[in-house]
């Protein structure tokens, strides 16, 4: 939480964002592989805030407070950690299961960390467009009102998908680093400006 | 051979044409949409017939038994019955017939429904393109060409469109199979994408529920296969085909609504999309509250079902939406409209927040009321954001979802029960405090990794303790020992942190097993767990 109230309160680089507007990152997905076998069903007797339903879904759901976040934990030793809020949080957490691992008696280590996914989102606070730009854009936009009541775009460089609502919100996705999330918001902008809606 | 066109309904005449040689059949078009309306098979008959000779021919063929007589009997007796002037032998007459030289022709006719030679021909053209390119997936082109161009059709019969949507549609799918791969995609779901993309393009709206359940296609797929169809054809989509503008008359009509009735709706609707209401409803459904809306204030009380069963919503979703419209009552209406119904009769379940019911006739009135007009729009605004900025949040939330499920398909399980840690924890706290020594040692283990979790830095502080354990022994042995009593005296009511408290003490405890350095230490242990 603290993150994005400094976000808001220090001035925002305009030659990195001459938007004016920061994306705000609100989950990561990252994985890694602890290599070595895990024995699931001794961890979640053994852990705590751990679920495991074999018939439901072949790892163990584990969940720590501090940073929030939420693991698969799976018996090749393969693990996913999401709902971090930022890379670095990302790490810890997965550190931090890592440990819990090593102290139910696994030998676990820390190979191959990757961030998979970033999940950012931003107002442009203006209403948009949405049928001009899906018409204008019909090569990227998908744009299905009676479906889903955001145009999908997906862009090609970088290659990100973002959600645009008449409201303003974006929300974009598919992200691997930061910056990838960063250049797609500046390079929509300008699009989403000339489709701005004027109030009647 | 005035007869009515099956496709355009058309009572013109019909001119005679042929198809292309390879079939080259006579067939009836319709003079308006070029179509086959009747085709007809001939069929000659040639037949060849036989006139009978007038002078029949004998033929005396000598007998056989008569012949081998003579021979085995010589007697006098015989030689006086036989008569010589007499034939002797087997008398046979033939009457002859021959042939005409030339034939007689008789030719008859049966009629077809011009259907079949329709699809012969839109199959054709595609057989001959394929014919034209050597494909090894020739006969299969044709085959999913059949199916898609039966879904077409039977869906377009369903919904009462047009035939020349659906031959546009099916030119649109056969475009899409060429351009891209059939392979592992449904060629009913893309032939049904195709025929929404025409519709579209005809301005002929039909609600995607519709044509869904037309179709047996769950909407999200047909939705999925418009977007294969746009990309490989790069088609642009029609402007304005999803908005109200176009769904509102259809619905208007189907009602049977007065003008003044659909001018009212059409224009709630216009001020709905102008003003940014209820972004996240869809059109349909803003259609539909428009448009109970004004029946209401229109007196022609239409029913809710009546609007539900046209625009194939729920009777709850419509409550729900003309409740949010509702909200931005004074922005609803047109300027100088006056209601037939007075609003509150006409909505007595809602409470309207409107400075239009108030009649003021003095001018000092008047100006009080502009300017209650004039602020009462302010309040609604912030209250608006606000409802944006939750669904905002709501949405942002939903959303973070999909890209992690690509990943792992039941990651949304995983996110469903956000609260359940919270509660899980003094379940599990409760379960291991319940168990037996075995359950101590877990419990033990679980603190230690408690105590691990609070530590930023795990391995230093793993290092103090390695390096500290051996020289501090005796201290913690003699400190659990006073701490224990005193918390042994006022034991009625254990608390939380005196739980956490014991399971910290029981965490040295398990650091000294752990150690495992010295025996008496361990004695020493056991008798006080003895204790």
């Amino acid at each position: 939480m603290a993150e994005p109230g400094l976000e808001g309160s220090q001035p925002v680089d305009l030659s990195k964002h001459p938007s004016g507007i920061v994306p705000t990152l609100q989950n990561i997905v990252s994985t890694v592989n602890l290599d070595c076998k895990l024995d699931l069903k001794a961890i979640a007797l053994q852990a705590r805030n751990a679920e495991y339903n074999p018939k439901r879904f072949a790892a163990v759901i584990m969940r720590i407070r501090e940073p929030k976040t939420t693991a698969l934990i799976f018996a090749s030793g393969k693990m996913v950690c999401t709902g971090a809020k930022s890379e670095q949080q990302s790490k810890l957490a997965a550190r931090k299961y890592a440990r819990i691992i090593q102290k139910l008696g696994f030998p676990a280590k820390f190979k191959d960390f990757k961030i998979q996914n970033i999940v950012g989102s931003c107002d442009v606070k203006f209403p948009i467009r949405l049928e001009g730009l899906a018409y204008s854009h019909g090569a990227f936009s998908s744009y299905e009102p009676e479906l889903f009541p955001g145009l999908i775009y997906r862009m090609k460089q970088p290659k990100i998908v973002l959600l645009i609502f008449v409201s303003g919100k974006i929300v974009l996705t598919g992200a691997k680093v930061r910056e990838e999330t960063y250049t797609a918001f500046e390079n929509i902008y300008p699009v989403l400006s000339e489709f701005r809606k004027i109030q009647q | 051979m005035s007869s009515q066109c099956p496709y355009c309904r058309a009572s013109g005449p019909a001119r005679c044409a042929t198809t292309q040689p390879p079939l080259s059949r006579a067939v009836s078009e319709c003079s308006a949409c070029a179509r086959i309306v009747l085709e007809r098979h001939l069929h000659t008959h040639p037949f060849f017939p036989l006139l009978p000779s007038l002078h029949p021919l004998p033929l005396v063929t000598p007998d056989l038994a008569t012949a081998i007589d003579p021979a085995p009997s010589p007697s006098p007796g015989d030689e006086d019955d036989e008569d010589p002037f007499l034939p002797a032998g087997f008398v046979s007459a033939f009457s002859a017939f021959s042939l005409e030289r030339h034939p007689v022709l008789a030719r008859s006719a049966s009629t077809f429904s011009g259907h079949l030679a329709e699809l012969e021909r839109a199959l054709a053209v595609d057989s001959a393109t394929a014919a034209s390119n050597p494909d090894p997936a020739g006969p299969m082109v044709s085959v999913d060409s059949l199916r898609a161009y039966l879904q077409i059709v039977d869906v377009a019969s369903i919904l009462r469109l047009d035939r020349d949507i659906a031959d546009h549609a099916f030119e649109l799918f056969k475009d899409c199979s060429s351009a891209t791969c059939l392979r592992n995609r449904s060629v009913e779901a893309l032939a049904t994408a195709a025929l929404v993309q025409a519709i579209r393009e005809a301005q002929q709206p039909r609600t995607l529920q519709e044509i869904s359940t037309a179709s047996n296609l769950p909407q999200k797929e047909i939705g999925k296969y418009i977007k294969i169809l746009g990309e490989s054809l790069k088609l642009s989509q029609p402007l304005n085909s999803n908005s109200i503008a176009v769904h509102m008359p259809r619905f208007c009509s189907l009602l049977q609504l007065n003008k003044s009735a659909q001018e009212l709706a059409a224009h709630i609707g216009e001020v709905v999309v102008n003003k940014c209401f209820c972004t996240r409803r869809n059109p349909i459904s803003i259609s539909a509250a428009a448009i109970y809306l004004a029946c209401q204030l229109e007196d022609k009380r239409k029913t809710q079902a009546e609007i539900c069963k046209v625009t194939g919503l729920t009777e709850v979703t419509l409550r729900k939406v003309y409740k949010e419209l509702l909200e931005n009552w004074d922005d609803l209406l047109p300027p100088d409209y006056t209601p037939a119904t007075p609003p509150e009769k006409a909505f007595p379940m809602t409470n309207i927040y409107s400075g239009r019911s108030a009649s003021g006739k003095d001018m000092y009135q008047d100006k009080i009321f502009e300017s209650i007009k004039q602020k009462c729009p302010e309040p609604a605004e912030p209250d608006h954001m606000v409802v944006v900025k939750e669904e905002g949040d709501k949405k942002t939330a939903a959303l973070g979802r999909p890209p992690t499920k690509l990943d792992h398909p039941e990651l949304g399980k995983v996110f469903r029960p956000p609260n359940a840690p919270f509660s899980t924890s003094p379940k599990s706290d409760r379960d291991k405090t319940e168990t037996s020594l075995r359950g101590f040692n877990l419990n033990e283990v679980s603190c230690a990794m408690d105590s691990d979790r609070t530590d930023i830095t795990v391995k230093p502080t793993f290092g103090d303790r390695l390096s500290n354990d051996p020289n501090a022994n005796p201290s913690p042995n003699r400190q659990p020992l006073p701490w224990q009593l005193k918390q042994g005296a006022p034991a009625t009511a254990p608390s939380y942190s005196r739980l956490r408290e014991q399971q910290s003490g029981l965490d040295l405890v398990a650091a000294l097993k752990g150690v495992g350095k010295r025996s008496p230490g361990d004695s020493d242990v056991r008798d006080k767990e003895g204790k």
